[in-house]
């Protein structure tokens, strides 16, 4: 009897186990389909850098010969004309060109135009190609500024670009490109010689543009006041014929006018000015075009062949309009200028909004880290383009706000930039997935008015900008006896200067107030929180932060004293009102506010304090916009000027990269016996935030058990052994439950896990690779055991029985995908895939309980205890009423009806 | 007598009262009668008139048709009119159940008197938006919304909260539960606070219990009727529960708690204490149709028709309720 019931129970058992079996093999097959294909390296991955050489030359036709007066070799070479997203920057770099005179510390605006022999560096609509269709001219070349591409000449008719000798016979009258009829609005600005280049927006629009935008400018074109600069750039050439320049490249999405995408294709064009080649003869054209000879021919002369009112290499500052028209960046569009440049065909990314376009599907939602954004940017693609995948969609969202949802359950998964504050209270694994960083970006001009790429940061000095201590302003400092005797601001603080040589003074009327400063975010971060780790770990930056003076005398604002360390975000403690304000700006007369958290202003959304940086911006809300009106309101500082720049602000190391974004190297080290009040930096060792500082750094990294994870060691950091390590490295994870996702939830994180912790850890720029900025998850940077890691979160989640595998690998993990032996296609219902290999890895609630099962001892014990089972209640007669009635009606009814008809008998 | 039941099929209670006063034919010009048949909306046949029928085949009829119609009022009533009483009931209590949390007097527990609001649930994955949970489970209190079983703690509170709910009848307040997701979150506030729950599973006969509660821990649970099939709610077969953890920590409640409810609170029960409406509002039914009777002779059609069908659904929706709580209060 009793084997009989062994076998019974035995037989009972096995079939389940059978089918989990053969579930697994399908699960694994079907995995291995999903993973394989996800983001192979194209030829995007090193983004396409392209070299481009041209001999220009300036020749002019005089008396039917040709004389050459002057010819270069001007190479280029562009760092990235591929897999371009929108508003990135891409950097341009030169070689042999004409030295640069007059020069304009910004090189966006239109003034930066009247430069003497720039390199105008241009976005274009079209190709250089034969086909007509496509082919670019001036006219599809984007500039912000009207001027940027109209000239007139009222009272002398042979200007410049009259004369020029390769211009055609249409383009050497004294009118081109005027709209016929001349709009109401030019009036009497049209007069005299005039040459306007017409933009044409890619849906055909023509927009003359002319003097004062009088007949009408693109919708994203416009003077002055916007808060980002055009991207049309003059270039400044050193006296060695050397320069580079950012470029911001503008899609669709933020200039839809242009309309460059993935099936618009655009060029960048870089016309090197040499200057008018001239021929004021004009044998071939019509007499009215040809200058009479003598008074007009000699003036036209003088006028085309000059050769510059500045020195090489001299600022501007001559006089309005003093410089040589003939050289000047003004004319790129003249045949004499734009025969000699170089086109470099751009292709793009899919656009951010390409995964709505592909399918209907409801997307699988991480909330989280704005820290991997530009990672999940080119991850997300490659996701909802491979139809074997799925769209998933990364909603940014402050980190520790996303582990809280995560732990209530409100979502299902969560990106952070760090450990949690406490243990999660469910089961909730955190995979590796990438290794990056927070960066302080910044905007630095040095004594020069040149930018800097290249500056040195304590804790220390970030303690006291984001402490508000300095005071930003004169009027603030004198009125603030607390601030009074600390520096001005940080590029005057002697700490700053000693490790930052040939920085500005007062002498470059730099602005001081974003200087006093950290632009930073408001909302709860995990960056915040790694950055006031790394500050709290520092000797220095504590006694500073607890009151003690540094050795140069400054001492903390008074209300940060003591401050408990790390926070998620900054409080803003400091209460001072300045009275200056209160009493002159209307503003502050009716809401005094305290000035100093106005001049942080920390904004909600990071990316924001990225876009600042991107263009040198400064988000201090001090202005009173409207003064006086009843809609009056504090708006931002806005652009600062360039070479007067002192701009910190803290955002991450991928967005500094695709925005071409300077980023300051941060103290790692201070040998014993280093000079505590020092006036260089020997003794302390900087660190830039590059692969090889971010890999030091991890290879510290030590698995916390009770945590999860593997949280940054800022004690080990500031050791010897940390001495090349990047402080500002964070761990990027992706959380997910391994208990109570439905199965079709657990399969598609599960594959989420899986791929972007294999083929989702390729360097490069396409669809499906990571970003730059993250370093790869691979053992070359010592980080395999991360990686494997994330393999075995992977099938916990889909498992989803509540196992969290142990971070340290000292307990059995449940093993990773099993070798396939056949290829299936993936189970599109997300059937429950098991991936499992061994009989007991994974506690499996579908055969066992899990007390009944030897199971490893996880992270997160699961203890049952045995537990009655519900009853099985039964409903009366009367619950079946609905169709007893039914049939009741029915019945009766038609029974009534038979009657009421039939004949009696 | 020659027409007097042409019209039995479509107008049929034109014809149960010829029947019920038969008189003589010469009495009434066909010319009326055809006027009344088209204004019931009958359709005029010009067929040869059926012979007369005899007496005991029109009272079999009659007898029919009238259960025939009091059944699909009945289905009428269950499936189109509950769902109206729900909804205007939880309208009041959603704006008294607002101003007593306004008042911070709405009820924290102890003996809560059957019927008040004691609470407000959410569950966008359980397809529950903003409907408030009276207190008690009767088949009379599951009719205004979800109920509170009394012999349970409140939701928020430390240990296990029973709410039931119908599945079918008053817009079946909880016909989602058995569809629901484990990780779905149920949010309930009381006077106490706002409870965020997450659902941890959902039960059918003999599945385990969940495990038993820790200290300081709370749980809530749903229940409802369940039958198989897409229309099985409304001819169930069993009890689905689902069970919720209490995220936090679970507050105190104040004594006073009925250690026990009656049969008739507890899971697809009837409400046997409802056959005393019944039985008096069933003379009031059967009274408006004698008035009915007699003022339709008296009055003539239209006018009594105007005069008494109110009187006549009034008295059919107070049967019909009285006699709904007799059915499975979960359904």
């Amino acid at each position: 009897m009793n084997a009989v019931n062994r076998s019974s129970v035995r037989f009972r058992r096995s079939r389940p186990m059978r089918r989990v079996a053969a579930a697994v093999c399908a699960g694994s097959l079907a995995m291995l389909a999903l993973v394989g294909p996800m983001g192979g390296a194209d030829a995007a991955s090193n983004g396409g850098a392209v070299t481009k050489t041209v001999t220009a030359s300036r020749t002019h036709l005089v008396r039917g010969s040709d004389i050459e007066v002057d010819v270069r070799d001007v190479s280029v070479t562009v760092s990235q004309t591929q897999s371009l997203r929108d508003r990135q920057a891409i950097k341009v770099t030169w070689q042999g060109a004409h030295p640069t005179g007059g020069v304009v510390a910004d090189r966006n605006s239109s003034s930066a135009a009247q430069q003497e022999y720039p390199v105008v560096v241009l976005q274009c609509r079209g190709l250089d190609s034969t086909t007509a269709a496509k082919a670019l001219n001036p006219t599809t070349c984007w500039t912000s500024d009207p001027e940027e591409r109209a000239k007139s000449s009222s009272t002398f008719l042979w200007p410049p670009y009259r004369v020029d000798r390769y211009a055609t016979a249409p383009d050497r009258q004294q009118v081109v490109g005027v709209p016929d009829p001349i709009p109401a609005a030019c009036g009497s600005a049209v007069a005299g010689a005039q040459h306007w280049i017409p933009f044409i927006g890619t849906d055909g629009t023509v927009y003359g543009g002319g003097p004062f935008s009088c007949a009408g400018i693109a919708p994203e074109a416009g003077g002055g006041s916007i808060t980002a600069p055009s991207n049309t750039t003059y270039g400044v050439t050193d006296l060695a014929g050397n320069g580079s320049s950012n470029f911001v490249i503008n899609t669709v999405d933020s200039n839809a006018s242009l309309g460059c995408s993935e099936t618009v294709p655009c060029s960048l064009v870089v016309v090197p000015i040499m200057g008018i080649s001239c021929d004021t003869a004009a044998a071939d054209l019509p007499v009215a075009d040809q200058p009479a000879p003598k008074t007009d021919r000699d003036s036209a002369d003088l006028l085309c062949q000059k050769q510059g009112y500045y020195a090489p290499g001299a600022q501007a500052g001559g006089g309005v309009d003093v410089e040589d028209l003939s050289v000047s960046g003004q004319l790129w569009w003249s045949a004499s200028n734009w025969r000699n440049r170089l086109s470099f065909p751009l292709s793009f990314a899919q656009p951010a909004n390409v995964c709505d376009l592909v399918s209907n599907d409801a997307p699988t939602f991480v909330y989280g880290s704005q820290a991997l954004v530009q990672a999940t940017q080119q991850w997300g693609p490659g996701f909802c383009l491979n139809p074997k995948l799925f769209k998933f969609q990364h909603v940014q969202f402050s980190e520790p706000g996303s582990r809280n949802l995560l732990d209530t359950g409100s979502i299902k998964a969560a990106f952070s930039a760090g450990p949690p504050d406490h243990k999660f209270t469910k089961p909730i694994v955190q995979a590796p997935l990438t290794v990056s960083g927070f960066a302080i970006g910044m905007r630095l001009d040095n004594a020069d008015g040149q930018e800097v790429a290249k500056a040195n940061l304590t804790p220390r000095l970030l303690a006291k900008m984001l402490t508000m201590s300095y005071a930003g302003l004169t009027g603030v400092q004198a009125s603030y006896p607390e601030l009074a005797t600390n520096p001005i601001d940080i590029v005057a603080d002697p700490e700053f200067r000693a490790l930052n040589p040939n920085m500005m003074t007062s002498k470059n009327a730099y602005d001081g107030l974003p200087a006093s400063t950290l632009y930073a975010m408001a909302s709860d971060s995990d960056v915040m929180a790694a950055l006031t780790s790394y500050i709290d770990a520092d000797p220095d930056a504590r006694a500073w932060l607890d009151g003690a003076a540094d050795p140069w005398g400054m001492k903390v604002n008074p209300t940060y004293k003591g401050i408990s360390l790390p926070v998620d975000s900054w409080p803003q403690l400091d209460g001072y009102v300045y009275a200056y304000a209160a009493t002159n700006s209307p503003c502050f007369a009716s809401n005094p506010l305290p000035w100093l958290p106005l001049v942080a202003a920390p904004v909600s959304n990071p990316a924001t304090v990225t876009l600042n940086m991107q263009f040198g911006l400064s988000n201090s809300q001090i202005i009173c916009k409207d003064a006086g009106q009843p809609n009056q309101k504090l708006t931002s500082v806005g652009r600062v000027v360039p070479g007067r720049r002192a701009l910190f602000g803290l955002i991450s190391v991928a967005d500094a990269e695709r925005y071409q974004i300077p980023m300051a190297s941060l103290l790692s080290h201070t040998t014993a016996g280093a000079a505590k009040a020092f006036t260089d930096s020997s003794g302390r060792t900087f660190v830039a935030p590059t692969s090889a500082g971010m890999a030091a750094a991890a290879k510290l990294f030590k698995p916390d058990m009770h945590l999860g994870t593997w949280p940054i060691p800022y004690a080990a950091l500031r050791g010897d052994a940390g001495k090349q390590a990047y402080p500002g490295t964070l761990l990027m994870s992706i959380d997910v439950p391994t208990q109570g996702l439905s199965s079709a939830d657990a399969s598609r994180y599960a594959t989420l896990v899986r791929s972007l912790s294999t083929s989702g850890q390729v360097p490069g720029l396409g669809n499906g690779q990571l970003a730059p900025g993250y370093l790869p998850l691979t053992a070359a940077h010592g980080l395999g055991a991360l990686a494997a890691y994330s393999q075995s979160a992977a099938a916990a989640i889909q498992a989803q029985a509540g196992f969290v595998p142990a971070v340290d690998g000292s307990q059995p993990t449940p093993s990773p995908v099993p070798t396939p032996t056949a290829s299936s296609t993936p189970d599109s219902s997300g059937g429950a895939v098991i991936p499992t290999t061994g009989p007991s890895a994974t506690p499996d609630p579908g055969t066992s309980t899990p007390a009944a099962t030897p199971t490893p001892s996880p992270l997160v014990s699961i203890t049952a205890v045995a537990t009655g089972s519900t009853a099985d209640l039964t409903p009366g007669m009367t619950a079946g009423f609905v169709p007893v009635l039914a049939a009741i009606a029915l019945l009766a009814g038609l029974v009534a009806l038979i009657l009421s008809r039939r004949r009696p008998a | 007598m020659s027409t007097s039941y042409r019209d039995v099929s479509v107008a049929s209670t034109a014809a149960a009262h010829d029947v019920a006063s038969p008189s003589t034919p010469g009495s009434r010009p066909g010319a009326s009668r055809d006027t009344r048949s088209s204004v019931f909306g009958g359709v005029r046949r010009n067929r040869q008139p059926l012979p007369p029928m005899t007496p005991g085949r029109g009272i079999i009829v009659w007898a029919l048709t009238t259960a025939c119609l009091l059944a699909a009022w009945f289905l009428l009533y269950v499936f189109a009119l509950t769902p109206l009483a729900e909804a205007r009931s939880q309208s009041i209590l959603y704006g008294t159940f607002r101003e007593q949390l306004a008042l911070q007097v709405a009820p924290l527990g102890g003996a809560v008197k059957p019927g008040v609001p004691v609470a407000l649930i959410n569950a966008p994955g359980l397809d529950i938006t903003d409907v408030v949970v009276v207190e008690g489970t009767a088949a009379g209190d599951l009719m205004a919304g979800p109920g509170h079983r009394r012999d349970t703690v409140l939701p928020g509170q430390r240990g296990v909260s029973v709410l039931y709910g119908r599945a079918a009848m008053f817009n079946g307040p909880f016909a989602g539960i058995a569809t629901a997701k484990p990780g779905a979150v149920i949010t309930v506030t009381t006077g106490q606070g706002v409870f965020t729950y997450v659902v941890t599973d959902v039960r059918h006969a003999r599945d385990a219990f969940p495990q038993p509660l820790q200290s300081g821990e709370g749980r809530l649970t749903l229940a409802t009727a369940q039958g198989s099939g897409r229309l099985g709610a409304w001819n169930p077969t069993g009890v689905v529960y689902l069970d919720a953890k209490l995220n936090g920590v679970a507050l105190p409640y104040p004594p006073g708690r009925p250690a026990v409810v009656p049969t008739a609170e507890t899971a697809l029960q009837g409400d046997p204490s409802s056959l005393l409406p019944l039985t008096l509002s069933l003379p009031l039914l059967i009274g408006a149709l004698v008035f009915m009777v007699w003022a339709r002779s008296r009055w003539g059609g239209w006018q009594a028709w105007l005069v008494v069908l109110p009187l006549v659904l009034a008295a059919m929706w107070a049967v019909s309720q009285a006699a709904v709580q007799l059915l499975p209060n979960l359904v």
